[in-house]
């Protein structure tokens, strides 16, 4: 991978490049001396763990990629780059501890610093969501409809389910994706997406209702539902 | 949306809490108690739970059924790549000399060149 040093005159050697400072901290450290065989013995090491811990979640962390930029080659771009610095910090992993929402952080924040940096931030702010689930969890309606809803929502293809997923707005497709796809909780989606767990919940249950109107447009336009079957 | 008994936790409250009851997302278990207790003693707060987990259910099952996609070859043979690209540059970091190494841990870029010209001229 190459992320190029600008602010060099020179071509960057390893350890000028950005990406490569976190991995040299291990070098102060006492215990692991430059040059000798220790050195050696924890690269090996440390590149077998990371690829027998890390790489299984391959497939997971490009499906996740490709809900993030829309579009495969970005996705495979993302994923490589989220595996590059994971391994460049993978010794300030403590093993032991959640592996998998580690590695969606990196991706995240990755995908954040590289493909959002022009981009606004959620246009509805996060305590007008709050307000807003209060006002419907009170004044729910009747559920009658809503079950020719879910006979009609199985029926659709998933073309049509990645593309209502990939129609919500960012805020609320990721926090749907990390709970429902990932199964990963609040808390968890919290420190992936680095909100507060309050607004987890509100974007979580906000999304969830998007796209539930919207596959229900989708069936209906398929004529998976008569109109005014669903309400 | 009250069967008009009087319960130890109100239907407002309940119905507030219940996305959070279905996603297991209630810490206290005594407040998990309270809201099962009310469900078992109000059928239109059941209903409308055993609703909602259906929902909920249906959604995760329909995302999980179509958003699973598969990393091609190509991905994965690069991405095992730079793996062992990254860990060979680290050994080459790790058998250069001390005072390099510390240098570039200093946050300003300045002596960072500083320091890299030094250690060019001694090679």
């Amino acid at each position: 991978m190459g992320v190029g040093c600008s602010v060099m005159a020179k071509p960057p050697t390893p350890a000028q490049r950005p990406d490569q400072r976190q991995a040299q901290t291990p070098v102060q450290t006492p215990a692991q001396i430059p040059g000798s065989a220790s050195g050696a013995l924890l690269r090996s090491d440390l590149s077998a763990r990371f690829e027998r811990d890390a790489l299984p979640f391959l497939d997971a962390l490009y499906s996740a990629a490709l809900r993030m930029t829309k579009n495969p080659e970005n996705a495979e771009d993302l994923v490589q780059e989220t595996y590059a610095k994971a391994f460049a910090s993978f010794h300030q992993f403590t093993e032991g501890t959640n592996l998998r929402a580690w590695l969606y952080r990196i991706l995240t924040t990755t995908f954040i610093n590289i493909y959002r940096k022009e981009q606004r931030q959620p246009q509805i702010a996060d305590g007008e969501l709050e307000e807003w689930q209060i006002a419907e969890a009170a004044t729910h309606t009747s559920d009658q409809g809503k079950s020719a809803e879910v006979e009609a929502l199985e029926q659709l293809p998933d073309s049509d389910i990645k593309n209502a997923l990939q129609e919500l707005p960012e805020e609320f497709r990721l926090a749907v994706y990390f709970a429902d796809v990932e199964g990963f909780s609040y808390k968890e989606v919290a420190e992936i997406l680095n909100i507060p767990p309050g607004t987890v919940m509100s974007r979580l249950h906000r999304g969830r209702k998007l796209l539930r109107e919207s596959l229900a447009d989708y069936a209906k336009d398929r004529g998976y539902v008569k109109r005014g079957d669903a309400q | 949306m009250s069967c008009g008994n009087h319960h130890e936790l109100p239907c407002n409250e309940v119905l507030h809490a219940i996305v959070l009851y279905i996603d297991d997302e209630i810490a206290d278990e005594a407040n998990v108690q309270a809201i099962e207790l009310h469900i078992q003693e109000c059928p239109p707060c059941a209903a409308r739970t055993t609703h909602e987990a259906l929902m909920n259910q249906q959604l995760k099952a329909l995302l999980n059924r179509s958003c699973r996609e598969e990393a091609s070859e190509q991905l994965r043979s690069n991405v095992t790549a730079l793996i062992q690209q990254n860990a060979n540059q680290m050994y080459v970091q790790w058998s250069q000399s001390i005072t390099y190494t510390e240098i570039t841990t200093d946050s300003f870029m300045h002596t960072r060149v500083e320091i890299h010209e030094r250690y060019e001229e001694e090679e």
